[in-house]
């Protein structure tokens, strides 16, 4: 049994839109919000650790590649990060081409991937809730101020609490 | 999946070692490029720490210290007051004795050499070392239960994997961290304890030959030690599909 202990939403202006966390008794979840410093603290730490692995990893591989290819600034080269195993956990990630960045901390049980699972999240669960939402703000920095990781927009949706709760909730 | 490149981080977050087993040395990533990677690598291990999720915090390594009384203390209060939660913390704490499966050397070899072979091609290895026993590190209790000696690194990464390439890494106990760093170019799947069993033995050579050289200074690059080179040589050659 695969047990899940966050799950976190990154947008392209490197701001954390969604998060929560089970505590160990799974009675209180700890939720990204304006006045909750701990987990907005975690969340720039996460987001820093896979960028810069993402960064590093995609560094590594294209050097060591002779590309014929030109560099297309459109579509940037890039060698996708999925995961981090530690002694402990393992965090999954799946990023979309529009820039949002899923991310999953599960046990190490969770296996290879838990592609499906997080592409089903965004597929269902976000696409129907947020993306095609009309009163869903469509850029969650509204101003220049906040584009650059000094965010504080959060994805407020009931239907979308309620709906991931229901597909992650026996994975807990 | 190919062996690409050995990295040795020394505790302090500098490349002491690389070694490239790509056959195109032209194309090499250039040695700055290097060093800034092992220190994000580095810095990626403390991070892992920052984020581990609340249920998880008793078991991280950073509070080595106090951590059996601290299990004492939660256990009592946990069965005086919530018997339920007994159970769920017993399992972690089981789990945190992490065991490794053990993997003999040569184990993820493409080639079917018999075992026999493999034997004495690592008996070959660690011949004129100050090392004398079947291999470093396993125990054998009994026939059948052979399992690694003293693995408990809990909150250390073991694997970045992404679409092209899988990073490997062991973190000794004094914190030297092992990189292995495998390309997908062939479709072999590497267990990520057989990859751990395999730079182990890569830091019981490195403890063996360079830590034991008088002339060597701790932490510093490992440089002119041909003997380092070519044992890794056949250790690499031996684990991966290039033997």
């Amino acid at each position: 049994m695969v047990k899940v202990y966050s799950f976190w939403i990154f947008d392209k202006h490197c701001n954390c839109i969604y998060g929560f966390e089970y505590d160990s008794i799974k009675q209180k979840v700890h939720k990204v919000e304006t006045d909750n410093h701990d987990m907005i603290a975690k969340s720039k730490i996460l987001y820093g650790l896979v960028f810069s692995l993402t960064s590093l990893t995609t560094r590594y591989y294209y050097s060591n590649k002779i590309t014929n290819e030109s560099d297309d600034s459109l579509f940037p080269q890039k060698s996708n990060f999925r995961k981090i195993t530690t002694g402990l956990y393992t965090v999954h990630t799946f990023k979309t081409e529009t820039g949002l960045i899923f991310a999953l901390l599960a046990d190490l049980e969770s296996g290879d991937s838990m592609d499906i699972e997080l592409q089903y999240i965004y597929r269902q669960i976000y696409m129907n809730n947020v993306g095609l939402n009309p009163l869903a703000p469509l850029d969650y920095a509204e101003t220049e101020t906040e584009a650059k990781g000094k965010g504080f927009r959060q994805i407020k949706n009931d239907n979308f609490d309620k709906e991931l709760y229901n597909f992650l909730e026996p994975l807990l | 999946m190919s062996f690409d490149s050995l990295l040795i981080i020394n505790r302090s977050g500098g490349l002491i070692y690389n070694k490239s087993f790509n056959a195109c040395e032209s194309s090499s990533i250039g040695s700055n490029e290097l060093l800034i990677l092992a220190g994000t690598l580095h810095s990626a291990f403390t991070l892992t720490n920052c984020i581990l999720p609340e249920t998880l915090v008793p078991f991280s390594e950073s509070y080595n210290g106090a951590e059996k009384e601290e299990f004492d203390d939660l256990s009592k209060c946990n069965n005086l007051s919530l018997p339920n939660n007994c159970t769920d913390l017993e399992t972690n704490i089981k789990r945190q004795e992490m065991e490794l499966k053990y993997f003999p050397p040569g184990s993820s070899a493409v080639k079917n050499n018999s075992i026999n072979e493999k034997t004495v091609n690592f008996q070959s290895i660690i011949k004129g070392l100050t090392f004398k026993g079947s291999d470093f590190f396993h125990i054998s209790d009994g026939n059948k239960n052979i399992r690694l000696s003293d693995y408990h690194q809990v909150s250390a990464i073991r694997h970045i994997g992404t679409e092209h390439i899988d990073i490997y890494c062991y973190q000794s106990v004094t914190g030297t961290k092992f990189i292995g760093i495998y390309n997908h170019e062939e479709k072999m799947k590497h267990n990520i304890d057989q990859v751990t069993c395999f730079l182990m033995r890569v830091y019981a050579l490195y403890s063996d030959i360079v830590l034991k050289n008088p002339f060597y200074s701790l932490d510093m690059p490992i440089r002119n030690s041909e003997r380092f080179d070519t044992k890794i040589k056949a250790l690499v050659k031996l684990d991966t599909s290039a033997g």
